[in-house]
């Protein structure tokens, strides 16, 4: 099967010559099949003569929406249009490609076996959606229509481009047919065609017969087979069927180069195929001048060169991302590794350099197949690798999806951010999203945090996600796409009204689909305000625990509101625990009612509970509460968490302070039994060491990885008399050096002088978690992390750690099962 | 609109996404891995598989040979061509040599970005398969998804040039393996076993739980055993290998294992009843079952879970004389295969309001005794106070450390068995003394 797809400019007659080409071809007894990719469903006028019920009108339901969508025309030509949505709104190019899936999916092509498919696609190609007749599977020929317009052949430059990106599916470009009034024009586009390695496939001369033609809605080689252009189209369609896939590819002039083409330079004097890497292959050009790619990170390829004795590290980019400092060579520019510039002479590097100036961008990451140390090297796939850069404070961009690397075994902080009730959410997302968005990020079984706001119940299963009245989906379909979405949104937003939400907050997070069609949610969220008497934020993505500023004020906003209406009452209890896990606030409730102190039932009423309350206690200052607290005059305390005696009888007394109270008769220390059996695991403790694994500048983050909430391990540790290791990641000695001044720090802080040692590879560190065998645990926030079974040590981490006095005795009674446990030991050893 | 209509448009229906799907086929095959275009939450849906459904999953890895990765786009990130970032990533793993097959695809932003999925697999250079799976999930569900990913590595995997194929040689394809636990291994040791009984051998299981060399054994299979959960796959296999294709629904319960086997004996061209031994083997399952048929016979079953398990079940429920009033099925609405015995009550993808009403409505002698189901019916409330087997995914509540199958004769007896405790368990449990047995 042979098929020709068109493209071109707008207006020039695409039209007019696909469908005269699909006629010509039906005569010669192919049989055709006729595709108009253009919302304006005007291709097939002149082969059906009338306007055909689009795909689109079957509401892009699939190979269904086919069945009333293929029309038959001249000759018994098979003819779709795709149609789209109202000019404007949805996505046009998302429908075509709904429609070529459904030709797909349905064999359409392969049932009624078609000879030839001639797509013909709108003017100017503004997304991938129009290119979608270049898929695999379906085009083998293009042809760029232009004609005496400065702009036609400025769009042909692009498809030049479009196509060439296309060619791994084995696209060609046929040519140009040139629809021209006069021979300047006819000579122009042979110098185009020259300039970017193509050829003339035809030439279509003005000729009156054609706009006859167009009139009656006829094709014109069966209105008047014998006029001029009727002829030249019979030419034209023999030149696209004899025509071969080329030697070399066409080339895209640059935008200098076109403007000096334009100029009046014609065609450059370089043949077109100057720019294009010589016939060697890359990877053997780059094996020659030096070069060898080891990695990629963060979107550059990093090259290593050696000649002689000389060696150096090169980070190699894309000329649409250079930085400052780089050197540009051709659609790549480069700048050395820090520390990695050659130290000899740097003239046979430049040499090396001008010796694969041919090369592009993508030879570079063609070249790269895994190196010797891919797993070290390649970390473009998440922004978190082992040696985590922390640009925020002590965040990681991302947490869980790096490829190839070494999770850390300690991850940082998760608490995210108040939703006060009377909060609404709205994620404007499809069912992805939806399965994406209720809960956190994290993943439940691969990484298990600790600390005062973080459930660790074992019922941690994932649920459908919740649907309710603080958070919905608006379930963004295919149709809402294609056709706008606002009547979706509309219908969401009514439903939202209908809740009695008035007087809170709706916060309408906009999804990478929307996103990406420019939904015009703006708009509807004003009337939205309007109407439902609610204040509306306005995100993207499902942050809903992004702390952003405008986010912090308007939920603190609401907080003040729904407080300030309530209706003063005397306290009844002294304290609230609000941002609690539940999992924690009940254990120090009972802490809290042993030592004469009330605390208000967790989760009971969220505004009730603040307003009936002497005292609000936080896990951690959530910037929401603690504004809008402040804003109210609400006594509020955040005391560092109560993990082990001596931080459990800290915050005892920092709360019985902020009441203004004194503690009971004897203090809110442990009781004597409690502290005996204390004393009693510490012995048990005592024979045994914990380890830590981090790199130098995460050791700053071991102690609690977070002010507040967080377990402060070291202390807890400390408490329980077990000696700590510390093994750091370290290849060079600046390295070690840090290392070292940073653990001397975390000593100080926290009382515990680590015993540190090195590693440089994985290896190395199993081999140092082997050889000790007082240590039997080792940290890790992945649950049954693997790389210490393989060393026979057990994990440990913040989520086995329970807060309080009974809590302390129980995390330690944990400790030493794990300690004394030989499982991995005997069976994990690798 | 009134409240309980608002409520209603926002409910969560009982169906999952369609890279779940995806998700869950790259999990099957051991040494698979899936490059997903888009930002990280798509990871989450490994979370609904790895370490809660199955416990042996190697999608994720502390040491980030993780076998599912995104390439963090989103509709802003500035990339003037943004393929050429996901062809780097995908040649990149491809090229590590760790993988035997690589499959890409995208989320539904990316399709409608016209981003060229199948032309970027494409070009991966020669070494490591790969192929792309079509971006549908706001098109498909998660069986759709599961299918389409098989087929994309039916597509993709090289064969040996010269398999050596055999008459007797039967691969099956469209086996969904939701997870890597032991009901899934002794389901495919018992079709083995069976199979050999039946004087056949059984080759290649699309997919087992094993690496991309298992698949390619398929090629040597003079017949191609297509089940419902692959039955694209199926087609591309044998359209490729050669092989003859039989279409079947799955061999659960004495009579379905029978008459799967029939089938496959006969499109494989062995002539004659079931060999003795395999008669034999339908007679021991039978006898073994038999003593719990007074307790099970006229139970009234509440099913929730995919269509094409609930075909066979209903079929197998039938055989044991129990009744299955109502069936809840999580995915699209799709035709459901002929041995589904009429329910009063077939919903697909219920909203939870809905399943619920479904259920009080049924009449009182069609009530459930018993609900054989996977966790979200229990976590939605649709199994509440009932006895309860946990069947299908997902199945957070009941793993598999040792052989336990649902199919094939073994299979009848493990479930008959496991539906007869659940009853007799649940005979002490307050709630069903009060409703009277």
């Amino acid at each position: 099967m042979e098929s020709i797809v068109f493209f071109g400019k707008g207006g020039i007659g695409k039209s007019t010559i696909a469908a005269n080409v699909s006629v010509l071809l039906a005569a010669a007894g192919r049989k055709v099949l006729h595709i108009g990719c253009d919302p304006k469903r005007d291709s097939t006028l002149a082969l059906t003569g009338r306007r055909i019920k689009p795909f689109s009108d079957g509401g892009f339901a699939g190979a269904a929406a086919l069945d009333g969508a293929v029309h038959k025309g001249a000759k018994g030509i098979d003819c779709i249009e795709a149609g789209g949505p109202q000019a404007g709104v949805g996505c046009a190019g998302a429908g075509i490609g709904a429609m070529l899936d459904a030709v797909r999916d349905s064999g359409l092509m392969e049932r009624n076996a078609y000879d030839t498919v001639i797509f013909d696609v709108l003017g100017d190609v503004v997304c991938g959606g129009f290119a979608a007749p270049l898929r695999r599977g379906f085009t083998s020929k293009a042809v760029i229509v232009v004609s005496e317009e400065i702009l036609s052949l400025y769009a042909a430059n692009n498809l030049v481009a479009m196509i060439n990106n296309y060619a791994r599916n084995g696209v060609y470009l046929a040519g140009l047919a040139v629809n021209a009034k006069d021979v300047s024009a006819v000579r122009q586009a042979g110098e185009f065609a020259r300039a970017v390695n193509t050829r003339v496939l035809g030439v279509i001369p003005r000729d009156p017969a054609v706009g006859r033609a167009e009139k009656v809605r006829k094709p014109l080689v069966l209105l008047d087979p014998r006029s001029p252009a009727a002829g030249a189209l019979a030419g034209l369609t023999r030149e696209i069927l004899s025509s071969k896939k080329p030697s070399s590819p066409p080339r895209m002039m640059g935008e200098r180069e076109f403007e000096s083409f334009l100029g009046g330079a014609g065609a450059p004097s370089a043949p077109a195929a100057a720019g294009r890497p010589a016939p060697v292959s890359p990877g053997a050009l780059l094996e020659g001048a030096g070069f060898s790619v080891t990695g990629l990170l963060g979107g550059q390829v990093v090259c290593g060169w050696k000649k002689g004795g000389d060696a150096c590290k090169i980070f190699v980019a894309p000329s649409t991302e250079v930085r400052p400092g780089m050197t540009a060579v051709s659609d790549w520019a480069f700048c050395f590794a820090p520390g990695e510039e050659p130290r000899g002479d740097r003239a046979a590097f430049e040499a090396a350099v001008r010796g694969i100036s041919a090369l592009r961008f993508e030879d570079f990451v063609a070249a790269f197949s895994g190196g010797p140390d891919f797993y070290g090297d390649a970390d473009s796939f998440g922004r978190t690798g082992y040696h985590p850069r922390l640009p925020e404070g002590d965040r990681p961009i991302d947490q869980h999806t790096g490829f190839g690397q070494w999770h850390r075994f300690v991850f940082s902080d998760n608490s995210g951010v108040c939703v006060p009730p009377g909060t609404v959410i709205v994620e404007h997302g499809d069912i992805e999203c939806r399965f994406s968005s209720c809960s956190s990020t994290l993943l439940n079984t691969f990484q298990k945090m600790g600390g005062l706001s973080n459930d660790q119940a074992p019922s941690m299963a994932p649920f459908l996600p919740k649907e309710g009245s603080t958070v919905m989906n608006t379930d963004f379909g295919y149709g809402d796409a294609i056709r706008g979405d606002e009547r979706k949104m509309a219908e969401r937003l009514s439903a939202v009204s209908a809740r009695g939400s008035a007087g809170g907050l709706l916060e309408f997070y906009n999804g990478c689909t929307p996103l990406l069609l420019s939904s015009d949610v703006n708009n509807f969220l004003e009337k939205a305000s309007r109407d439902l008497k609610m204040e509306v934020l306005r995100d993207n993505f499902n942050n809903f625990e992004d702390a952003t500023p405008g986010k912090v004020r308007a939920r603190a906003a609401l907080v003040v509101r729904r407080l300030a209406a309530r209706r003063r009452t005397k306290p009844s209890c002294d304290l609230n625990l609000v941002n609690f896990a539940s999992s924690k606030a009940l254990p120090l409730a009972e802490l809290l009612a042993g030592r004469g102190l009330s605390a208000a039932p967790p989760e009971r009423d969220f505004y009730g509970d603040i307003a009936a309350s002497r005292l609000q206690v936080l896990a951690y200052p959530d910037p929401v509460l603690t504004t809008a607290f402040d804003e109210l005059g609400i006594k509020w305390a955040a005391p560092p968490a109560p993990y082990g005696f001596a931080a459990t009888e800290a915050w005892l007394r920092e709360l019985f302070a902020g009441l203004g109270r004194k503690p009971p008769r004897g203090g809110p220390g442990p009781s004597p039994s409690e502290s005996a059996r204390h004393a009693a695991l510490s012995k048990r403790l005592s024979r045994f060491a914990a380890g830590f694994i981090a790199s130098p500048d995460e050791i700053p983050t071991l102690e609690g990885t977070w002010a507040v909430s967080g377990v402060p391990m070291f202390s807890l540790l400390r408490e329980a008399g077990m000696p700590v290791r510390l093994f750091a990641y370290a290849r060079d000695k600046a390295a070690r050096d840090l290392a070292v001044k940073e653990a001397g720090l975390l000593g100080k802080r926290t009382g515990v002088k680590p015993r540190l040692s090195f590693f440089d590879s994985p290896a190395g560190l199993r081999r140092a978690l082997s050889a000790d065998r007082v240590m039997r645990i080792v940290y890790s926030d992945i649950p049954g992390d693997a790389r210490l079974a393989e060393a026979g040590k057990n994990d440990f981490s913040a989520a086995m750690c329970e807060p309080g006095y009974e809590g302390t005795i129980e995390t330690m009674r944990r400790l030493a099962n794990l300690c004394e446990w030989e499982f991995n030991e005997r069976y994990g050893r690798r | 609109m009134s409240d309980t209509a608002a409520d209603k448009a926002f409910e969560r229906t009982y169906q999952l996404p369609y890279l779940l799907g995806v998700f869950m086929a790259v999990n099957a095959v051991r040494d698979a891995c899936l490059v997903v275009d888009s930002p990280n939450c798509a990871m989450v849906k490994a979370d609904l598989i790895a370490g809660n459904h199955d416990l042996f999953s190697t999608l994720l890895s502390p040491d980030g040979r993780h076998r599912v990765v995104c390439t963090m786009v989103t509709p802003f990130t500035p990339q003037k061509n943004p393929e050429s970032r996901v062809a780097a990533i995908l040649n990149s793993i491809a090229g590590s040599g760790e993988f035997g097959a690589v499959l890409l695809t995208g989320l539904p932003f990316g399709w409608l970005a016209g981003m060229d999925y199948d032309g970027i697999a494409a070009a991966v250079p020669p070494g490591t398969p790969a192929a792309a799976v079509p971006a549908k999930s706001m098109d498909l569900d998660w069986l759709e998804g599961y299918d389409l990913s098989l087929e994309a590595l039916a597509r993709c995997l090289r064969f040996p040039a010269r398999p050596r194929r055999a008459a007797g040689k039967v691969a099956i394809a469209g086996y969904m393996l939701d997870r890597n636990e032991f009901d899934h291994a002794a389901n495919l040791k018992e079709l083995g076993r069976l199979l050999a009984l039946a004087g056949l051998e059984l080759v290649s299981v699309w997919p087992s739980g094993g690496g991309v060399a298992e698949l390619a054994r398929a090629a040597e299979a003079a017949l191609i055993v297509s089940l419902p959960y692959g039955r694209r796959a199926a087609r591309t296999l044998a359209g490729r290998t050669g092989a003859k294709l039989l279409e079947t629904g799955l061999p659960m319960g004495l009579g379905g294992t029978s008459a799967w086997l029939a089938a496959v004996r006969k499109a494989a061209g062995l002539k004659g009843g079931p060999p003795p031994a395999l008669a034999e083997a339908e007679r021991t399952a039978a006898a073994a079952l038999a003593p719990a048929l007074r307790v099970l016979r006229n139970r009234n079953v509440l099913f929730a879970g995919d269509p094409h398990l609930y075909s066979a079940f209903s079929s197998f429920a039938a055989e044991l004389c129990m009744g299955v009033p109502a069936a809840l099925l999580g995915s699209s609405s799709r035709e459901l295969g002929p041995s589904a015995k009429g329910a009063e009550t077939v919903l697909f993808a219920p909203s939870a309001s809905e399943a619920k009403s479904a259920l009080a409505a049924l009449p009182r002698y069609r009530k459930p005794d018993l609900a054989a189901a996977n966790s979200f019916a229990v976590t939605e409330g649709f199994a509440e106070g009932l006895p309860f087997v946990e069947l299908g995914f997902p199945s957070y509540g009941h793993h598999c450390l040792l052989d336990e199958p649902y199919f094939g004769y073994a299979g009848a007896r493990v479930l008959a068995a496991r539906m007869l405790n659940a009853l007799q368990a649940g005979l002490a449990a307050p709630s069903f003394r009060e409703r009277g047995f």
